[in-house]
């Protein structure tokens, strides 16, 4: 862990993407689109530019960190594939791992806001391996960098997963058309950032993280309580 | 300081600012235009100074809106006030509303009013302990919020660090981040622990915990005490350059419009509000205040 002098303020931020292959055509390209409107964001507006810092994890049968934590304006951002099937346990293995590698890559004393993962997906596990254990490794509260999870579903998503992955908040989109409903969380995830960044404390965790999905366009999954 | 240290950019062009030696640390993105939002009745200044000799000490105070703030057009949500009560103790209180609750600007504010009431109208000739103050200042702030301005108390919530200078000793206490330092020997020393894990978050807060203060005692000397809200603190925590920076300006009694400056650095990341009451204890023994 590298020591510095000056340790500047940073807002951890994971997405975790599905681009299994029922992501194909119009909700990977709307990924896509979105993700050069955050790098947009980052490099125009000082209070999130600033701040965020951003790793983008990809899940099929399959999960990759597809770019680790790092300031998302001076990164390349790569075209997403579409892949096969739906892989919950991955995905949050690879969470897992993202997350303590790029919180122990700040340098040592970093003021660090609490990481936030958003899990995106179209569709339900479909891998032979059960997910749930995957899960709780990232939930575990003795987990120093635990994030608070949010999951933001569309398509063929399940509800009662969604709700099962949420730390607190868990999101349906609402429009029929999915390549819509993507572009509709990813404007709303950009939004949340945003509005996080530039937000200071509560006594109370649950409102330490600013949500702006409006319900327009989402339908609030109440959390799950066991 | 090596990269991390420039000299600041000029001011936008569509606007004149006064000209300034504060420094920019870090890369930093251009600055946007402040605006404020319709509606917003209960809007705090951006800006509130003060620069006087306060009995015995000299106290000069400053609290700026941040980035943050003046981007969104929201409020400047810190406060301060200080007083000497009638015995001629100096009483101190910053207040930094919690960003998530709709007008805790107005909650900062009251609560920083009441501490001064209640240091100022006791009947009880012994000082007051500031642990004492935060309750009753807190209890008055949920009536106040709620009986005056027809507001539900948790949506003024703050937190809050309150310093009564006596003869004898000096004491603090807190609720929740705010915080305060002494400036000795050229180096800052935060009189309470920071066990924060998360920049965001915070533990405690006014009026919910009014009676869950921690509190700090050191004996009555010549030094000088910051009592700050976290939007400074972290940075002082943090950063080499602001440390330096700030023991450059502050070695002296300043004026407010001195005060001002030393809170105009820029700095990568640091979007709060900031403000510092300084005390400049037992003056006698410092340079005359200019």
């Amino acid at each position: 862990m590298p020591e510095s002098s000056e340790l500047f303020t940073v807002f951890p931020i994971f997405l975790v993407v599905d681009v299994s292959a029922s992501m194909a055509g119009g909700p990977i390209e709307a990924v896509n689109r979105s993700l050069p409107e955050m790098k947009a964001e980052m490099r125009s507006n000082p209070t999130v530019g600033e701040i965020a810092r951003v790793a983008l994890i990809t899940f099929s049968d399959q999960a990759r960190t597809v770019i680790p934590l790092c300031d998302l304006a001076t990164a390349p951002i790569p075209e997403l594939p579409v892949e096969g099937g739906t892989n919950f346990a991955a995905a949050f293995r690879e969470l897992r791992a993202a997350v303590d590698n790029g919180m122990r890559s700040l340098p040592k004393g970093t003021p660090v806001y609490r990481p936030v993962a958003f899990f995106l997906s179209d569709g339900e596990h479909t891998a032979r391996e059960d997910w749930g254990s995957a899960l709780d490794q990232v939930r575990d509260d003795g987990w120093k960098y635990r994030p608070e999870i949010v999951a933001f579903g569309f398509g063929d998503a399940n509800g009662e997963a969604l709700r099962r992955i949420a730390t607190r908040f868990a999101f349906l989109a609402k429009d029929q058309d999915p390549a819509m409903q993507v572009r509709e969380i990813m404007q709303a995830l950009i939004r949340s950032i945003r509005s996080t960044s530039s937000s200071f404390r509560d006594p109370n965790q649950a409102e330490g993280l600013h949500l702006e999905a409006p319900s327009e366009y989402f339908t609030p999954l109440p959390p799950m309580t066991t | 300081m090596g990269d991390a240290w420039h000299q600041p950019t000029e001011p936008a062009a569509h606007t004149r600012d006064l000209a300034t030696s504060a420094p920019v640390i870090g890369d930093t993105l251009p600055i946007m235009a402040g605006s404020i939002q319709r509606g917003d009745g209960r809007r705090a200044c951006d800006v509130a100074l003060d620069g006087v000799v306060a009995g015995r000490h000299h106290v000069a105070a400053a609290s700026l809106v941040g980035l943050a703030h003046a981007v969104s057009g929201s409020s400047r949500q810190d406060a301060y006030s200080f007083c000497l009560d009638p015995r001629g103790r100096l009483y101190v209180a910053v207040a930094d509303g919690l960003g998530s609750r709709s007008v805790s600007q107005l909650g900062a504010r009251i609560f920083c009013d009441e501490i001064m009431r209640a240091a100022c109208e006791r009947d009880d000739d012994s000082p007051a302990e500031p642990a004492t103050l935060i309750a009753i200042a807190g209890r008055n702030t949920a009536t106040i919020t709620r009986d005056v301005y027809g507001q539900n108390p948790r949506e003024v919530s703050c937190v809050a660090v309150v310093g009564a200078f006596g003869q004898e000793r000096f004491e603090f206490a807190r609720v929740g981040d705010a915080t305060a330092f002494e400036f000795a020997d050229a180096a800052f020393v935060e009189l309470f622990d920071n066990h924060s894990d998360f920049v965001n978050l915070v533990d405690a807060a006014i009026p919910e915990d009014n009676d869950r203060a921690t509190t700090v005692t050191m004996t009555s000397r010549a030094s000088v005490i910051a009592l700050v809200t976290d939007g400074l603190a972290t940075d002082i925590r943090s950063s080499e350059g602001v440390r330096t920076w700030l023991i450059s300006q502050w070695a002296m009694p300043v004026t407010a419009y001195a005060m001002s400056e030393s809170l105009r650095y820029r700095r990568r990341g640091s979007h709060d509000d900031r403000t510092a009451v300084v005390v400049w204890t037992q003056i006698g023994v410092h340079d005359a205040p200019t």
